[in-house]
C-alpha cells in the first residue's frame, strides 16, 4: 500500500451543544436540516453495515429521526465527548433490529405465499457489541466522504474518485492508475492537487461542526 | 374496503402499485391476456387542471409510443366521465417472482428497483445495455417534445427483458411548467422538467445499478471498483456517467441521442474516452 489516510486525532464528527439545544425547537428548520445532513448517512451506514438494504436503511433513518424529534426535548447534553452519538447509536441499533425483525417476518410470509424466491439471502451482518464504537468508525469515514463530496463543485469529479479510491479505500497508486488508465505519475500529481483542497475542506467541516 | 372499479372488457384482479395520481391494477382481458390498468380518479385532484393535464399527457404519449418497441405500449385509453375517471391499459411488466406458472396472486412487477433489491448490484456490461435502450427510449420521447420528469428505478419496468419507462402519466410537453415532480437523489440540482434533467436522472439510475450505492452517493465509486471482474467496463461507463450527471447542465450530454450513441459505443466494446481523445485530435488538426 502506498500511503494510508492519517487518522483524525480529534472527535471525527462532533455535535455542537448549540445544535442539540436548537433541535429542541421544532420551528428551527435550519437546525433540523443540519442535523439530518450530518447524521443521515451515519445512521444509514450503520443500518447497512448490519445487513439492511438501502431501502430498509432509509426507513430506519426516518424512524430514528422521528424518534429524535419526539424525544430530543428530554435529552440533556453531557459534557462527555460523543455522548449524544452514543445515544443516537443505541437508537439506531434498536430501530435496525426492529427493521430486521420485520424483514424476517416479511420474508417468511413471502416464502409461504410464493413458494419460491429467487433472491439470494441477505448477507449476515457483522455483529458488534459496541454500536457506539461502530458509529464512531462510520462517523470517521463519513466525515472524510462528506469533505470529498463538498469538493464536488471545485474539483474534477474523476479526480475526486481517484482520491477516494486511494485515500479512503486504500488502493495503491498502481491499481488506481490502472483503473483510470493513467500513469502513476499522473495519480501522484492529482493526489497532491486534490489533497491540499481536501485537507482545507476537512478543516472547515470540523470547524463548522465544533 | 374500497369496491373494485369496473373497466369494460377487463376483470380487475388486484392492485399492484400506485403511480403518480392513480392506482395500477392487474387485470385480465376477456380473451385471457394479462394487462396492467392504471385508473386515474378526478377525485384525486383538487381541480380539473392536473387531471386534464395527465389525460392530455397520456394522449400525446400514446401517439409518440405507437408501434415503438422501446416504449411502454398503451393498448387502450378510456374515459368514464360519469365516474369521474380515465384509465389506460398497458402491457404487463415481467413477473419478478419468475416462476414458470403465472400466478396473479403472487405477481410482482419487475422494475429496476425490484431487480436491484434482488441482485444488489449489476455487472457493468448489463447496465450499459440497459442504459443504451433507455437512452434510446428517452431520445424518442424528447424528439416528440415530451419529457418523462421522474426517471428512477421504480419507474422503469422490464417487459420481456426490455427496459421501458413506466409511470407515463408523468410525461408532459417540454413547454409545460410543472412543479413537485422528480425524486430527490435522481433530480438534478436545478430541478426536473427538462431533457437534460431526464438524462441526469437516467445517469443516476445507471450509477445505482452498477455501483449498488444510493444515487446521493454519486460520484463515489464502490470500494472494490479496481478489483471487480468488470472493472474495465465500469471505468468506461464511469466516464459516461460523470458526463450525464455533471453538476453544471452545460457540461452534460446535450441530448439523449448523444448519450445513447456513447452507450452503444461501449456496448460494442469500444472506448468512449479513446473516441473522445481521437475527436479532440481531429479538431486540433482541422
Amino acid at each position: 500500500m502506498d500511503t494510508q489516510p492519517s487518522s483524525p486525532a480529534a472527535d471525527p464528527l462532533p455535535t455542537s451543544r448549540s445544535l442539540l439545544v436548537k433541535l429542541r425547537d421544532w420551528q428551527d428548520r435550519d437546525a433540523w436540516c443540519e442535523f439530518v445532513r450530518t447524521y443521515d448517512r451515519l445512521v444509514r451506514g450503520l443500518a447497512r453495515k448490519r445487513g439492511l438494504s438501502e431501502h430498509d436503511a432509509e426507513e430506519v433513518a426516518q424512524e430514528v429521526f422521528k424518534r429524535v424529534a419526539l424525544t430530543i426535548h428530554t435529552y440533556e447534553p453531557q459534557p462527555r465527548r460523543g455522548s449524544f452519538r452514543k445515544w443516537l447509536a443505541r437508537l439506531a441499533t434498536w430501530k435496525t433490529e426492529d427493521q430486521r425483525r420485520r424483514e424476517r417476518r416479511h420474508d417468511g410470509d413471502s416464502f409461504d405465499a410464493a413458494g419460491t424466491d429467487a433472491s439470494p439471502a441477505p448477507p449476515e451482518p457483522a455483529v458488534t457489541d459496541d454500536p457506539a464504537a461502530e458509529l464512531e468508525r462510520v462517523a470517521r469515514r463519513e466525515l472524510l466522504h462528506a469533505a470529498l463530496h463538498r469538493l464536488r463543485l471545485q474539483v474534477n469529479e474523476q479526480h475526486l474518485q481517484l482520491y477516494q479510491l486511494h485515500l479512503l479505500e486504500g488502493w495503491p497508486v498502481d491499481k488506481v492508475a490502472g483503473f483510470f488508465r493513467i500513469t502513476s505519475a499522473q495519480v501522484y500529481v492529482i493526489k497532491n492537487r486534490v489533497g491540499k483542497r481536501f485537507r482545507e475542506e476537512l478543516h472547515r467541516l470540523r470547524a463548522e461542526l465544533e | 374496503m374500497k369496491p373494485v372499479p369496473t373497466i369494460p372488457d377487463f376483470e380487475l384482479v388486484r392492485p399492484i402499485g400506485r403511480g403518480s395520481y392513480g392506482e395500477v391494477w392487474l387485470a385480465r382481458s376477456v380473451t385471457g391476456l394479462w394487462r396492467a390498468i392504471k385508473i386515474v380518479d378526478r377525485a384525486t385532484f383538487t381541480d380539473d387542471r392536473p387531471f386534464l393535464r395527465e389525460f392530455n399527457g397520456i394522449r400525446r404519449y400514446q401517439r409518440a409510443a405507437l408501434g415503438q418497441p422501446s416504449q411502454l405500449a398503451l393498448l387502450h385509453v378510456g374515459r368514464d366521465d360519469t365516474a369521474g375517471r380515465f384509465y389506460y391499459v398497458m402491457e404487463l411488466a415481467d413477473d419478478a417472482t419468475a416462476t414458470d406458472e403465472f400466478n396473479p396472486q403472487h405477481y410482482v412487477a419487475l422494475t429496476l428497483k425490484e431487480l436491484l433489491c434482488r441482485r444488489k448490484v449489476l455487472p457493468a456490461g448489463e447496465v450499459i445495455r440497459l442504459g443504451a435502450q433507455l437512452a434510446r427510449a428517452l431520445s424518442l420521447l424528447h424528439h416528440h417534445r415530451l419529457i418523462h420528469r421522474d426517471v428512477k428505478p421504480s419507474n422503469i419496468i422490464l417487459v420481456q427483458g426490455v427496459p421501458k419507462l413506466a409511470d407515463v402519466g408523468l410525461v408532459s410537453s417540454s413547454e409545460a411548467t410543472l412543479s413537485s415532480v422528480g425524486t430527490p437523489g435522481y433530480a438534478p440540482p436545478e430541478g426536473p422538467g427538462t431533457q437534460t434533467a431526464d438524462l441526469y436522472s437516467l445517469g443516476k439510475v445507471l450509477y445505482e445499478l452498477v455501483t449498488g450505492l444510493a444515487p446521493t452517493e454519486f460520484p463515489r465509486l464502490p470500494p472494490d471498483a479496481p478489483a471487480r471482474a468488470d472493472a474495465h467496463d465500469l471505468a468506461e461507463l464511469n466516464v459516461v456517467l460523470l458526463k450525464a450527471c455533471a453538476v453544471a447542465p452545460n457540461r452534460r450530454y446535450a441530448g439523449a441521442e448523444l448519450l445513447a450513441q456513447d452507450l452503444e459505443l461501449l456496448a460494442a466494446g469500444r472506448s468512449v474516452a479513446a473516441h473522445e481523445a481521437a475527436r479532440r485530435r481531429w479538431r486540433r488538426l482541422a
